[in-house]
């Protein structure tokens, strides 16, 4: 019985294994030798994809045969085009009923990813509904009602929309979460649970994030089968097109002032500041107001309606300085966005990668800059060391680097 | 105290500064007053460094002078001819009316445009500037001579007097009109310019369509952001009448670059239709020619041979040899056949693990309904289930189980617990006991267990299937998963059937009925214990080289 239980200890705890990519994962380096449906590569090209991207090399077959996928890649490599393309190939465009389900923790997001699946299948004629939480719920069931290849959403409207037969799961094939180490998180978990018991079993899994720590990558045994792992070491997680930079301040209020000496570079292309709180990012927007700087601003306690605004004038650079929590900090893909501050440090390592990977978009260069006080420098390095990355002090040329 | 200081030393030194700059200036200013006035009036902007023109004129080398030279005539002579022809047409002979006729630039327009000459243009510039710029900021005394900003019908936003405005109109009318002509002459420019607007400025124009021309140019940011925000409103609205959303409809003039292939379809269905089925017109006879050039080169290709062929044979007949035979074209025959020899192994391979990944249940899906009639059972489940719609009173007596039964209760969905720590143990109770069983046979306590934990069973027999496939050496999949598991399942191989049996064979297969005999004694450990004695012999027997793990177990 001794015996027994020491042999049980080495398998006791996951935490101690190492997850790593699995062997036979192939590389497919062009998009025509996917065996893809000839409308999709159209799609595909007029979306602007020339060459697949490392993760797009690597993840797009496997999805495709089925499998249950674990995908990992830096910020802006083309994650959700990746899904994407694996999904409309995978479609029986035939058949007009929710045939994958795609979730995602905010409702901008879920937006964005409606909207790549659409453009991707813009030749096959798909047809993709954005079920998130703040719009007309009778505008929802209506839209359902006319039968949508894919679901892009949010947990909280999708699990409403399943509870009330809107939205009807018996030819679900497949499920995706985007950002899948927030959405497996605590406060998305339940969520997940809930909407995945109304799906049919065995439902073939995706999960796709920049970031995907090892409890996340623990617990995927309980709803995935033998997954496929396409995974980033921490190290090779920072791109090298994003500079990162810091300026120290040494009181909180000589934040704003630095701001201020910045505005005149975060105009260049477009530029978005993080803080930590809904109150903060109101009381800065004010703030550059008053002093005569056009800002905008979004966090999640404003009205849907007002979110939606903000985000098309950012998308459509009629605003190109845009002040958020984060709310922001996952997924959101604005070409443009060539900076990004931190007016405030990130609460985690995970959420830095996320900030700083909304510029520098597939290829293009950007920077970071961290206002850093003299106990956060402690964590900047504490991050630049997690990642093997490097953080230098802000140059004055910071402009030329845009 | 330092700060006043330095300021004190400062000030001193800068005053002496000013003093000096002061008498430097008074004198150049004495010996060149002229040559000054000059390079001022030229260039008021412009301010070089000392030295810098000495320098670029030591770089001077002759060649270049020579070059600057022949640019200086030929611009010379340009802007003769250009004063020519910029003369009243009344004013021109028949040669000069001839050449311009053939340029683009309409003189005579040009010239009303111009504020009158001036002798001395160069001087007048600046000072004609600060004229306009003081007229623009003061109160206009008259309307008319307010300036007043207009769009040409070529889209560029100019200035003029609000006198002038209505002239400047009239010559755009007839700009216009001279555009008009043009494109209906040449085909060409027609069908660029319509197959360009409409897809690539489509979003642009509907946005804005609504607006007048005039009023456009007078939007502040602000009220261009309402504008906006009004009119994404309206095609919400809009949307949400339609059955069918594409990409044109929800992308709300972003600024996104597409690639070269991107054709932006119209918001209306039905032209959508026809624009798609356009599309695929074009795309089908590119098709149709590639394939006719393809055909066409293999038919040349095969003509060249055939030549080559005859030419080959005529010249063995003259050496008095028989003709060549045809060999090369079975040789590529067979090395197309070749290829698919090499996938019936791997596809069984692939075959065993879907197979297993079919029958694998996620701990999640545990209690769907749907899981019945999409799931085939396998026997465990099935007596699983069988059990549980068996009375209480025909269980086994519950001390059989105590050991499990703890743990059973704790396998709800919903548990807390982040890592895989819980499921993961309750993993090897049931290996353990499937090893014991192999030497002697058991009790049969651990079948309620293995039927809980049908789904980890079997999700290591897909790693056992995935070890027989995979050499000994590089195993790091099946070490990471279940290292003992492996070990066994050799150890049977070893024995008899060369297939890995089916999960639930070592329990339910031929010799369980001798298995499930009820031993004398109920001694759990006492029977583990001697089960893991005969493993040790067997592996002491074996000898350890080739498998390091077993130590490990022990």
């Amino acid at each position: 019985m001794a015996a027994l239980k020491s042999k049980n200890a080495a398998f006791e705890d996951l935490s101690n294994v190492e997850f790593e990519t699995s062997e036979d994962v192939d590389v497919i380096d062009k998009f025509k030798h996917m065996n893809l449906k000839e409308e999709l590569v159209r799609g595909i090209f007029a979306y602007g994809f020339e060459k697949p991207s490392a993760i797009q090399q690597r993840a797009i077959k496997p999805i495709m045969k089925g499998r249950d996928v674990i995908a990992q890649a830096q910020s802006g490599t083309g994650k959700t085009a990746t899904f994407s393309i694996a999904i409309l190939q995978h479609l029986d465009l035939t058949m007009r009923e929710t045939q994958v389900m795609c979730l995602s923790p905010t409702r901008e997001l879920a937006v964005q990813i409606q909207k790549v699946i659409l453009a991707l299948g813009d030749f096959m004629n798909v047809q993709c509904h954005a079920c998130i939480g703040g719009t007309n719920l009778g505008e929802d069931i209506r839209k359902l009602d006319y039968g949508q290849h894919v679901v892009s959403g949010t947990p909280g409207r999708v699990y409403d929309m399943i509870r009330r037969r809107a939205l009807r799961t018996r030819s679900v094939r497949m499920l995706v979460l985007d950002e899948a180490d927030e959405m497996l998180n605590k406060g998305f978990k339940e969520q997940i649970y809930d909407v995945y018991r109304f799906l049919p079993p065995s439902t073939q899994v995706v999960l796709i994030s920049a970031t995907l720590p090892h409890e996340i990558l623990e617990i995927t045994s309980k709803f995935m089968t033998d997954p496929i792992r396409i995974l980033v070491k921490r190290d090779e997680l920072t791109l090298e097109g994003i500079k990162q930079f810091f300026v120290a301040v040494e009181r909180e209020e000589w934040k704003f002032d630095t701001l201020c000496d910045l505005y005149d570079t975060l105009t260049i292309t477009q530029a978005v500041i993080f803080c930590n709180t809904k109150r903060k990012v109101d009381w800065l927007t004010e703030k550059m107001r008053e002093s005569n700087f056009t800002v905008s601003s979004m966090h999640g306690d404003m009205p849907q309606k007002e979110r939606d605004n903000i985000m098309k004038e950012f998308r459509s650079g009629q605003s190109r300085v845009l002040i958020t929590t984060d709310v922001w900090a996952r997924g959101i893909d604005v070409q443009q966005v060539s900076l990004v501050i931190n007016y405030d440090l990130p609460n985690n390592r995970e959420l830095y990668i996320h900030r700083i990977g909304r510029s520098g978009r597939f290829g293009r260069k950007g920077v970071a800059i961290n206002f850093v006080k003299s106990d956060d420098i402690r964590i900047l390095r504490d991050i630049e060391q997690y990642y093997s990355t490097q953080i230098d002090e802000m140059p004055m040329n910071v402009a030329d680097l845009i | 105290m330092s700060t006043y200081e330095i300021s004190k030393s400062s000030l001193v030194s800068l005053k002496a500064e000013i003093l000096r700059k002061q008498q430097e200036l008074s004198k150049v200013k004495a010996a060149n007053d002229i040559k000054i006035l000059n390079i001022k009036k030229n260039t008021p902007i412009e301010f070089k460094n000392k030295g810098v023109e000495e320098r670029s004129k030591k770089d001077l080398t002759e060649q270049e002078e020579n070059q600057l030279k022949k640019s200086r005539s030929i611009l010379e002579a340009k802007s003769k001819l250009y004063d020519q022809l910029s003369k009243k047409s009344s004013e021109l002979n028949e040669d000069e009316k001839k050449l311009r006729s053939q340029l683009l630039v309409r003189f005579d327009s040009k010239n009303s445009h111009l504020p009158p000459e001036e002798s001395d243009n160069e001087d007048k510039y600046p000072e004609s500037e600060e004229e306009s710029f003081n007229e623009s900021y003061d109160d206009p005394k008259d309307a008319s001579e307010e300036w007043v900003e207009y769009v040409d019908c070529l889209g560029r936003t100019r200035t003029c007097l609000r006198k002038d405005l209505k002239h400047i109109k009239k010559d755009d009318e007839n700009l216009k009109e001279i555009q008009r002509k043009r494109k209906e002459v040449s085909p060409v420019w027609n069908t660029v310019k319509e197959t360009k607007e409409p897809f690539l400025e489509a979003t642009e124009e509907e946005d804005i369509a609504s607006i007048s021309d005039e009023k456009k140019e007078l939007l502040s940011a602000d009220m261009r952001r309402d504008f906006l925000r009004k009119q994404w409103e309206k095609e919400e609205e809009e949307l949400n009448n339609k059955t069918n959303i594409h990409y044109q409809d929800i992308l709300f003039s972003e600024a996104r670059t597409h690639g070269v292939g991107y054709y932006g379809f119209s918001k209306d269905e039905v032209e959508r239709a026809t624009q798609q089925e356009a599309l695929k017109k074009l795309r089908k006879e590119t098709e149709e020619q590639q394939k006719k050039m393809q055909d066409l080169k293999a038919q040349r290709k095969k003509q060249l041979a055939a030549r080559i062929k005859a030419a080959k044979n005529r010249k063995r007949a003259r050496m008095g040899l028989a003709p060549e035979e045809e060999s090369e074209t079975s040789v590529e025959e067979n090395k197309s056949e070749e290829k698919p020899e090499k996938l019936p192994e791997k596809n069984e391979k692939d075959e065993l693990l879907e197979e297993a990944r079919k029958n694998h249940i996620r701990p999640w899906d545990i209690g769907k309904e749907a899981l019945k009639e999409h799931y085939v059972y396998s026997q465990g489940e099935w007596v699983d289930k069988k059990r549980s719609e068996r009375p209480k009173e025909f269980a086994p007596p519950s001390s059989y189980r105590k050991n499990f039964r703890s743990n059973v209760e704790e396998d709800s969905f919903r548990e807390e617990k982040k890592s895989l720590k819980f499921s993961s143990r309750k993993d090897n109770y049931t290996r353990n006991y499937e090893e014991v069983e192999q030497s002697k046979p058991m009790d049969p306590t651990p079948i309620k267990d293995e039927c809980e934990d049908g789904k980890d069973r079997l999700l290591a027999d897909y790693h056992k299937i995935n070890d027989k496939y995979s050499s000994n050496g590089s195993n790091k999949d099946s070490s990471k998963y279940s290292s003992s598991d492996s070990d066994s399942d050799n150890e049977i191989r070893g024995k008899g059937a060369e297939f890995a049996p089916p999960p639930t064979f070592d329990y339910y297969g031929p010799s369980s009925s001798k298995k499930y005999k009820p031993t004398k004694s109920n001694n759990v450990e006492d029977s583990i214990e001697a089960g893991l004695k005969f493993l040790r012999h067997q592996v002491e027997k074996k000898g350890s080289g080739k498998h390091d793990k077993d130590m490990f177990l022990f």
